[in-house]
């Protein structure tokens, strides 16, 4: 029974990590922009497809894939920046314009996916001999699961070292402190706003691939960004460390509820713990709201 | 039914549902991207009552109401105090908890199949006459203390509160009248289609409200009717290629945000286009009785 239980939370964990990924692009945004950005799902769908596509025509292996995907993304994410936010914040349109342009923009580039590929299903070709790997007697860890592990903790790794230590994290993080006073300290804030919304891409490229492999291939993938906003709001909104602890609670919640209500209530259950969570703590786990200003 | 009595039947559906959204969008400022699953509750409250228990039209209409409203209130509690994208996320979770809970409970709600056979007591004539209703409700709610009270929200919550404005009630005030009238939607939808299944009901109609709202004037109820009703024409029209039909209404949204972001109407209603046709027609030398007064 307790192996029963170390095999929930590592899967919990695996689950919970790829809700992170998806969490912190969309932190991301929301720190520099302060709106919920949901244009990241329609980056995740067209970013897994670009990887089903490059896997089948150029027969790359996996880790080629995964870089020229992640760079799609990258820039796929620049590109929705330009056509759908760069103008409404040079004329500083309220937040409500910011939403409604990020959802059109985010069932614009499912719909395209609907188009090119109708909405059945599709999956990657298997990348590894061995489909999981025998821990002990009665714990096993599937690969997928290391792979989705690995790749959140390197991209979550990466992004925390770019953030905190590089220049360009000194400039996004004053950017969302206050994009005004930035802008006279000498930042260029249309070329870090695009880097941002890049590294954003790159995020929501690296958890498209994931969930493809983890689920399937289809179009309503781009719901899955849903989780990741759940995540954040656990987590304390626009709070990047928030966003990881928020992913892997969901991901343990998930998995626990599963088993212990089965999979066609979970939604109901996850909805009724992330209410009664918000009425007790509305400020998330890592404890700070997101001030704004008069 | 002929086919253009369906077809207009449908356009007045949406208009109800629309200015629903109008109410929380429009004049409040809430975003709500799982107002759909009020219609949802709308339907189901008919769809049980009309084939379980043979009830009447009016009062399974009433009755649908107050679920409508009560779920409303219960799922504001907790999150009208915070700030608007924890409204967004919470009630697309309380869309997917709903399509779960009427999944599992198929002995009432009937499962994944859906409640048939719902008596078509709608015809046009009362669905005029609830369109009507709806607009002098919500014509009278927008000029009332409620209604100007809300705008201030909208624009500025924290002066509103500075203002002796009880921004929270006034949200939740907004939420629940809203809740009510897609609920009725709702129950239109039910009576007019005589079958209901969960998975109509999903967020990216609550989008699709969303952007109409935004596209036909950010405070113009006017502007809301126009376009749920050009916005349903168009459907119908491209009813063969519904994917080409999200594909055009998003690209024509995200240029209408960009370039004309108050939306088409703007702030006006059809009142003032009509003084201003008058003021044209009957030229500047003769002065009206106000002016006059001065």
């Amino acid at each position: 029974m307790t192996y029963y239980y170390i095999q929930l939370i590592i899967n919990g964990i695996a689950l919970g990590s790829v809700y992170s990924l998806i969490a912190l692009g969309f932190t991301l945004i929301f720190s520099v922009l302060k709106f919920s950005n949901f244009s990241h799902g329609g980056v995740m769908v067209v970013s897994a497809y670009f990887a089903y596509i490059v896997c089948k025509n150029w027969n790359l292996g996996f880790v080629p894939m995964i870089l020229v995907t992640v760079i799609f993304g990258g820039l796929l994410s620049c590109l929705a920046q330009l056509i759908g936010f760069e103008r409404l914040r040079r004329t500083k349109g309220s937040s409500m314009l910011f939403f409604v342009s990020s959802s059109n923009l985010g069932t614009l580039l499912q719909n395209i996916v609907i188009l090119m590929f109708a909405s059945s299903y599709y999956s990657y070709p298997a990348f590894f001999s061995k489909s999981y790997f025998q821990i002990t007697e009665n714990l096993t860890i599937a690969v997928t699961d290391m792979i989705m592990l690995g790749l959140s903790a390197a991209g979550i790794l990466i992004l925390m070292y770019i953030l905190y230590k590089t220049r360009m994290g000194i400039s996004i993080r004053a950017l969302s402190m206050d994009s005004d006073t930035a802008k006279l300290m000498g930042i260029n804030v249309s070329l870090v706003m695009a880097l941002t919304f890049f590294i954003s891409g790159m995020l929501a490229a690296i958890a498209g691939v994931l969930c493809g492999m983890k689920f399937l291939l289809y179009p309503q993938l781009k719901d899955l960004v849903m989780k990741g906003m759940t995540a954040s709001i656990l987590g304390g909104l626009g709070n990047i460390s928030g966003a990881l602890y928020g992913g892997i609670l969901l991901g343990l919640l998930e998995v626990f509820m599963t088993s212990f209500v089965g999979s066609s209530l979970q939604p109901a259950c996850t909805f009724l713990f992330a209410i009664i969570f918000l009425i007790f703590r509305p400020q998330g786990i890592s404890g700070k709201f997101v001030k704004e200003k008069v | 039914m002929s086919y253009t009595a369906t077809v207009i039947l449908n356009v007045l559906i949406t208009m109800v549902a629309v200015i629903s959204m109008y109410v929380l969008m429009g004049l409040t400022g809430i975003f709500s991207m799982g107002q759909a699953s009020f219609m949802c509750i709308g339907a189901y409250a008919v769809g049980i009552l009309a084939t379980k228990f043979n009830f009447p039209f009016l009062p399974s209409v009433i009755i649908a109401i107050s679920v409508g409203m009560l779920s409303a209130f219960l799922v504001g509690i907790p999150i009208m105090k915070l700030r608007g994208d924890y409204v967004a996320m919470i009630t697309l979770a309380f869309g997917e908890a709903i399509v779960a809970v009427l999944n599992t409970f198929s002995n009432v709600t009937g499962g994944a199949m859906g409640i048939n056979r719902i008596p078509r007591d709608i015809n046009l004539p009362i669905s005029f006459v609830i369109v009507f209703l709806v607009v002098f409700l919500v014509l009278n709610f927008k000029n009332s203390k409620f209604g100007r009270q809300c705008i201030a929200v909208k624009n500025d919550p924290i002066s509103a509160a500075s203002m002796g404005i009880n921004v929270t009630r006034i949200k939740m005030t907004a939420f629940v009248f809203s809740g009510g009238l897609t609920a009725l939607s709702g129950a239109m939808v039910a009576y007019a289609t005589s079958f209901i299944d969960p998975n109509s009901f999903g967020s990216a109609k609550s989008i699709e409200w969303i952007s109409i709202v935004f596209v036909g004037g950010i405070n113009s109820l006017s502007g809301s009717v126009v376009m749920a009703a050009l916005f349903s024409i168009l459907t119908e029209a491209l009813r063969t290629a519904s994917n080409l039909r999200t594909l055009i209404q998003c690209v024509i949204i995200l240029l209408i945000i960009n370039f004309v972001p108050n939306g088409l109407f703007g702030e006006h209603e059809f009142k003032d286009i009509f003084l201003w046709l008058k003021k044209k027609v009957v030229g500047r030398g003769r002065k009206t009785m106000k002016e006059a007064e001065k």
